[in-house]
């Protein structure tokens, strides 16, 4: 079988988004029970706060609900379901212009890789940073996406997403001189 | 720049990615995520019952129409009911009537 012919979306994900189309909740409870942990685990990359992913998560599916006439079964649905994430985070991120929450525990965050390698003078800098600066910065260096990927997964043209980049590139770097 | 400062810059910019990279909350969901979800799904009463009224609409409609018709038409026989017939015989035995006691 070429790839071409695969459907997009496997046959049970489609009869719960056919189900949940007609207002079938208890479908769309199981879509979401398929998709909570990677919707989580995106979401989780914007906040550190558990409360904050929770929100995020929750509201991500509560738009999907009510746009879901607006998907195309051509597309998986958990790239639809992608975009909807991070579009809720980057607007939960605008709303709430706060610094980032300090990381709690350095010593033992949770990969165990790069929080003790972060000097406390960086972390307070990037704190200051803006909301939009730290969203795309975090879906770069976070994520590790190259700005097609970020384009392609939030919806943003192309050129759009590289200005942010290289204006929060430069933002980050002016802060990072002056602290 | 001097070379001291530039370094210590791309150690700075060097822990700012590994700080992006880190920035992880590794928050799972309850089991009760997906309950909490379904009953916030639930539309709010107000929108129920106008969406009831919107579908019953056409049927209301129909029987206003079929009501009114009907009120109309018995209307109508009541008022024939009522009415006394235009008999032009009545009238000329009161006349002839009349004219005979003269």
């Amino acid at each position: 079988m070429t790839a071409g012919a695969e459907p997009a979306i496997p046959a049970g994900e489609a009869a719960l988004v056919a189900a949940s189309l007609h207002g079938d909740d208890g479908a769309f409870a199981d879509l979401v029970r398929l998709h909570q942990h990677r919707v989580f685990k995106l979401a989780g990359r914007f906040f550190r706060n558990r409360a904050d992913v929770e929100d995020a998560a929750q509201e991500t599916f509560l738009r999907a609900w009510r746009k879901l006439a607006s998907y195309r079964s051509r597309a998986p649905f958990e790239h639809w379901l992608t975009r909807v994430c991070l579009n809720c985070c980057y607007a939960k991120l605008k709303a709430a212009p706060r610094p980032m929450e300090p990381m709690e525990g350095r010593a033992e965050a949770a990969d165990g890789a790069a929080s003790p390698l972060v000097s406390l003078e960086v972390e307070q800098a990037l704190g200051t940073l803006d909301a939009r600066d730290r969203f795309i910065l975090l879906l770069l260096d976070g994520e590790g996406w190259d700005v097609a990927e970020i384009a392609e997964r939030v919806g943003w043209p192309r050129t759009n997403v590289q200005v942010r980049a290289f204006r929060a590139r430069r933002r980050l770097r002016k802060l990072l001189e002056r602290s | 720049m001097t070379t001291g400062r530039r370094e210590r810059l791309d150690e700075r910019m060097r822990e700012a990615r590994l700080y992006f990279q880190s920035h992880h909350a590794h928050a799972v969901p309850d089991a009760g995520f997906a309950a909490r979800v379904a009953a916030r799904l639930a539309p709010d009463p107000a929108g129920t019952l106008g969406w009831a009224a919107m579908r019953l609409l056409p049927a209301s409609l129909l029987l206003a129409l079929v009501l009114g018709y009907v009120s109309v038409r018995k209307a109508s026989a009541n008022e024939t009911v009522q009415t006394p017939p235009a008999d032009d015989d009545v009238i000329a035995w009161v006349l002839d009537g009349r004219e005979a006691g003269r």
